[in-house]
């Protein structure tokens, strides 16, 4: 560290030559630490200090001792301790359960407002995987993240299992709900002279609004407010003024010939970002290069989409709109339209240090590309910037990409709206208020007054699944269902309907939330029962939305088929926009404020806006920038860094008016100077034992008399703080050791890259100085069947990190915790690798997702020296668990550092035990082996799944085929970047891919033939030059 | 006629005999816990399926 430090503060050029590619700063300037930590195959701590308070007291002779005595006896008991009970076959078997088959349902999740469609896999009553319903016209099959690890949350061991009263001491007491419901509607009753306020997210159910219309009608002084932490409030209200509606359209990503983006991550986290992947990915097609997009990226600091941009520039986000009005001005003056103010690009240019060369090629592509080009703005910028960017699409007639298809059932809680309920509340015109599965003390500013004004009510009821801040602050905290357990609807998009269904009956005394406001609808006397919400449903489907449908079937027969989709298709008019109003332009006259340093709040990749944060997956799956787990941070420059006097894991303090945060800071390449960017979602203090306490509480800096928007803040005063904070990240594990290949990742080959212009010029480029195919004194194995293999596409590939979640869940691996990931312990079996190259200031990001590459000449499976690795006669490397003693002599000869060594048994390492639990139990696939202490592990081409496929061609007496199975990863990628089946099946698209001119192998030059190929990356840039 | 002394070798036979097996029960249920987590932690939960539920067949699409 002293090392980078040093030369940051002389600027000194370091005297080895400086790596093409790089994965970090320490590996930029060939520190030492990094130096001597690469020359270990395993970092420091691998046998670990014992703790003695944490070993049982007693010595070895008193075990022994014990042993001797107890072995007679417990063999002749022959009980193991954790003996649970006998298994008995059923003795009454559901109809459609095989014991040993899945069983698929249809439904939608509620991790988020976009209610993507899933299936649930359930295996003899419970779900185990979660992935995309290919019918949904939305998701079409993918999921994010987030959902697919939303099978955790159901089985999660904190997960409220009871309704709990806060009792006069202020602890939390278990009630029973008929005391709750009781209680509860005669609180309701005496305050209904006072108002009575529901706080929820989105809504966008129609039968959850017809619930809450219910509840309106009983107790009239009902209000419903709802928000989200991160939403498009911004851009709404803009396009409300430029067009007159409502709502934002959404963009024909895949028709878009050019795309610039301002500070919008449309790839990573803002809109359906897997539905925006999925598009966008359509324009990067290998096979079809003439039609390749081109993506500018002008933002403030590294995102996925940036990482993935054919040009990208960095720029503060408080000056784009300085930017948005130069561009226009520019392009005002070619298409003779008269703009406001006397922007002119050049000087912009010259002023924020942008290349001049760039900014020439984004007005030329968007002149050449009218109407099949768009400019995206970000959720964080103002909204003049938002009405600027709206004009100038205007102007350039990329109208025809916008689709208005997205639908509000109920608008968002204005600001004026916030604070007359808070001014309500605190002078008690407010005598109840419901907490919808919302979380606002934790979500809103603190300046807004919600926290203090909530102790004035009378009474707080918190609808949750797991407690939370705001459930702290009640006077009831009660159970709902998770979303796998719930009924529903959701109207996101004009066209259909998403359905959902519970594939399990609840775990705990839970509820359905709508369920409850139902129960306290009624009378007194009135008896819950658990399908009261799914009769209501059927009943509002009935009465309302089935007759409208004019579906043509009985309606059992109609509900049957709407569940059993998971989607109601039907046709309905897609609004056209209406002409721009001039009137929105008088907003452009303002000017920029840019001044201090910028500060940006953007949503966390992995746990949301932090009702994420008690899963351990997401806490543990890197960052697909910077690949910092467990943590976030704030992102500076290199520059800024310098200028502060700070490194990685110094504290700073940031200052926004008088509200101040101290947070670690991450250096990273790419960002814009004086901008500060940190991700939302972290320091929870009370989210269970995971989530509580990791990261930092950015919504201290939120306000709600926020200037350009909520999320963005200019003229912020920051500065070291002094003390220092460990940021994990996994971005320098699996480094090669050599200092004479310090710039391994191209010497290697491990990237190959190179342009569309390139390509389309000579598509043998990559090849050409290759060497011809290696000898091997092995003898040929001659695979005559099916013959696995894979290519991932790294035109496609975005880096998000969705199949390594998939992944996670598919198989069984364990959370390790941020000790042991520190230590390079993380056991996913697959990992993005993420390269620089270029300057510090302006990298180009390489990614490349890394897995066991199934070698046909393995290194790993000679040296095994109880031949615990094996090859199988499909092309598979398997690894035998009950043979492996942990020599890791296999990882060791592994070149590309994919194997997993399970140091620990993890489930009761993690967290004093905390995967052991019952409950949390139930998440394993049982299909596939839960490892244990001393074992290694790593990808094996889903091989449950392919004798799955294989059973299934067995039984109907066919042979095998490739596309016959899916892997976890493949099935989860948003791009379809992963293309898995058979090598040996010259029709199918994987040989396509095997075969292809831009194809190529990791460290093929080691001649261990991986079964991997990678299409080689193309960037579509004006020149030949990568 | 049976000694006295029989009598009572019998009689302390039978009363080890019965003391082992109740420390034999007792020891089968009780000393793990006394040394190790308690993982036998049980949370009633009941994993029944809904019954309402529409189960959907996984079509066999190809796998591009």
């Amino acid at each position: 560290m002293s090392e980078v430090k040093e030369s940051l503060k002389n600027n000194l050029v370091p005297e080895k030559v400086e790596p093409t590619y790089w994965k970090s700063f320490k590996e930029l300037h060939n520190s030492n630490e990094f130096i001597e930590a690469s020359h270990h195959e395993f970092k420091d701590g691998v046998t670990d200090e014992f703790e003695l308070s944490k070993l049982s007291h007693l010595s070895r002779r008193k075990f022994l001792a014990l042993l001797g005595a107890s072995a007679a006896l417990a063999g002749a008991g022959c009980a193991d301790y954790r003996d649970k009970g006998e298994i008995i076959p059923y003795t009454k078997k559901p109809e459609e359960i095989i014991p040993g088959k899945a069983n698929y349902y249809a439904s939608f999740s509620n991790c988020c407002k976009c209610r993507c469609g899933i299936l649930i896999k359930t295996r003899e009553g419970r779900p185990v995987k979660v992935d995309g319903n290919p019918d949904n016209p939305v998701s079409q099959g993918k999921i994010c993240a987030k959902c697919q690890a939303s099978i955790l949350g159901l089985y999660d061991p904190e997960r409220l299992t009871s309704p709990l009263k806060k009792a006069r001491n202020g602890n939390f007491e278990k009630i029973s709900w008929k005391y709750v419901d009781s209680e509860i509607r005669n609180a309701l009753l005496k305050s209904n002279g006072k108002g009575i306020a529901i706080i929820a997210h989105t809504i966008n159910s129609p039968t959850a609004l017809s619930v809450l219309e219910d509840f309106r009608k009983k107790y009239p002084n009902t209000r419903i407010y709802s928000y989200e932490l991160f939403s498009e409030e911004i851009k709404n209200s803009a396009w409300k003024k430029c067009y007159g509606d409502s709502q934002f359209p959404l963009i024909s990503w895949d028709k878009a010939k050019v795309i610039l983006s301002l500070e919008s991550d449309f790839l990573g986290s803002e809109g359906n970002h897997i539905e925006n992947a999925r598009l966008f990915s359509n324009g990067r097609d290998v096979n079809n290069t003439n039609k390749f997009n081109r993506l500018y990226v002008v933002e403030g600091n590294m995102s996925l989409t940036g990482m993935n941009a054919d040009y990208r520039l960095r720029l503060r986000p408080d000056a784009q709109f300085e930017f948005v009005m130069s561009l226009l001005n520019e392009v005002g003056r070619k298409i003779n339209v008269d703009v406001a103010g006397n922007y002119k690009l050049s000087s912009f240019a010259k002023k924020y240090s942008l290349s001049l060369k760039t900014l020439k090629y984004i007005i030329d592509d968007l002149m050449k590309n009218r109407g099949a080009a768009i400019v995206y703005a970000g959720n964080s910028l103002s909204e003049k910037t938002h009405i600027a960017v709206n004009y100038l699409n205007e102007i350039l007639g990329n109208k025809n990409l916008y689709r208005n298809e997205t639908v509000s059932l109920h608008p968002y809680s204005t600001k004026d709206e916030w604070s007359e309920l808070v001014s309500s509340m605190n002078s008690g015109r407010v005598g109840a208020v419901i907490h919808f599965d919302s979380n606002p003390v934790f979500h809103l500013p603190s300046d807004s007054g919600y926290k203090h004004a909530l102790q004035k009510v009378d009474t707080v009821i918190t609808l949750t699944e797991l407690e939370s801040e705001t459930s702290l602050l009640g006077n009831y905290t009660l159970p709902v269902n998770h979303s796998f357990e719930s009924w529903g609807d959701a109207k996101t998009r004009t066209g259909f309907y998403s359905m959902q269904q519970p594939v399990i009956s609840p775990l705990h005394d839970s509820r359905q939330k709508e369920a409850a406001l139902l129960c306290w609808i009624e009378k007194d006397d009135f008896e819950y029962k658990e399908n009261l919400y799914h009769e209501y449903l059927v009943k509002n489907w009935q009465e309302n939305i089935y007759t409208g449908l004019k579906a043509g079937l009985p309606f059992k027969q109609f509900w049957l088929g709407a569940l059993h989709d998971g989607v109601v298709i039907f046709n309905e008019n897609i609004p056209s926009t209406a002409g721009f109003n001039n009137s929105a332009l008088a907003d452009l006259n303002s000017t920029a404020d840019v001044s201090g340093f910028a500060v940006v709040l953007k949503e966390s990749y992995s746990i949301g806006d932090g009702r994420f944060a008690n899963n351990g997956w997401l806490q543990e799956l890197p960052h697909p920038v910077s690949k910092v787990t467990w943590d976030n941070y704030a992102a500076v420059s290199q520059a800024t860094a310098k200028e502060l006097g700070i490194d990685t894991n110094d504290y700073i303090e940031i200052t926004i008016e008088k509200r101040k945060l101290k947070i670690p800071v991450l250096v990273q390449p790419g960002s814009a100077d004086k901008t500060i960017t940190i991700e939302s979602g972290y320091g929870r203090t009370k989210s269970g034992t995971i989530g509580t306490g990791v990261g930092f509480n950015t919504n201290v800096l939120l306000t709600s008399a926020y200037g350009l928007s909520h999320w963005l803040f200019s003229s912020a005063q920051v500065k070291k703080a002094g003390g220092s904070y460990e940021i994990v990240t996994t971005q320098e594990h699996q480094s090669f050791d050599i200092e004479l290949l310090k710039d391994a990742a191209q010497k290697r080959g491990i990237i190959r890259e190179g342009t569309v212009n390139e390509f389309l010029k000579n598509p043998h480029f990559l090849h050409e100085n290759s060497e011809h195919k290696l000898d091997t004194f092995y003898p040929e194995f001659p695979y005559k069947d099916v013959k696995w293999g894979m290519a991932i596409d790294l035109n496609k590939c975005l880096g998000c990190g969705e199949c390594v979640v998939a992944c996670t869940a598919e198989n069984n691996v364990p959370v390790v915790g941020k000790e042991q990931v520190k230590r390079g312990r993380e056991m996913q079996w697959i990992r993005i690798d993420r390269y620089y190259s270029g300057s510090v200031e302006e990298p180009s990001v390489s990614t490349q997702p890394m897995l066991c590459q199934h070698c046909d000449h393995a290194p790993c499976e000679n040296v095994c020296p109880v031949a615990a690795t094996t090859h199988s006669p499909d092309g598979l490397n398997q690894m035998v668990y009950n043979r492996c003693v942990g020599t890791r002599y296999c990882s060791n000869n592994c070149p590309y550092k994919v194997r997993r060594f399970n140091f620990f048994n993890f489930r009761d390492n993690f967290n004093d035990g905390y995967q052991l639990d019952n409950i949390f139990s139930l998440v394993y696939n049982p299909e596939v082996t839960v490892r244990s202490r001393g074992v290694m592990e790593k990808c094996t081409f889903c091989v449950q799944r392919i004798m799955e496929a294989r059973e299934i061609a067995t039984r109907e007496k066919r042979k095998l085929r490739g596309y016959d199975v899916k892997t976890a990863c493949q099935e989860a990628c948003p791009t379809n970047a992963i293309v898995f089946g058979d090598s040996n099946d010259k029709e199918a698209e994987l040989s396509k891919y095997r075969n292809h001119n831009l194809g190529y192998h990791v460290l093929e030059e080691l001649n261990v033939r991986p079964n991997v190929t990678y299409i080689a990356k193309l960037r579509n840039t004006h020149t030949e030059e990568v | 006629m049976e000694s006295k002394q029989n009598k009572i070798v019998r009689k302390k036979f039978f009363n080890n005999i019965s003391k082992g097996f109740v420390g034999f029960l007792l020891f089968n249920s009780f000393p793990f816990k006394i040394f190790g987590k308690d993982f036998l932690k049980n949370k009633e939960v009941e994993v029944k399926i809904n019954p309402n539920a529409v189960v959907r067949k996984k079509n066999g699409k190809k796998n591009v």
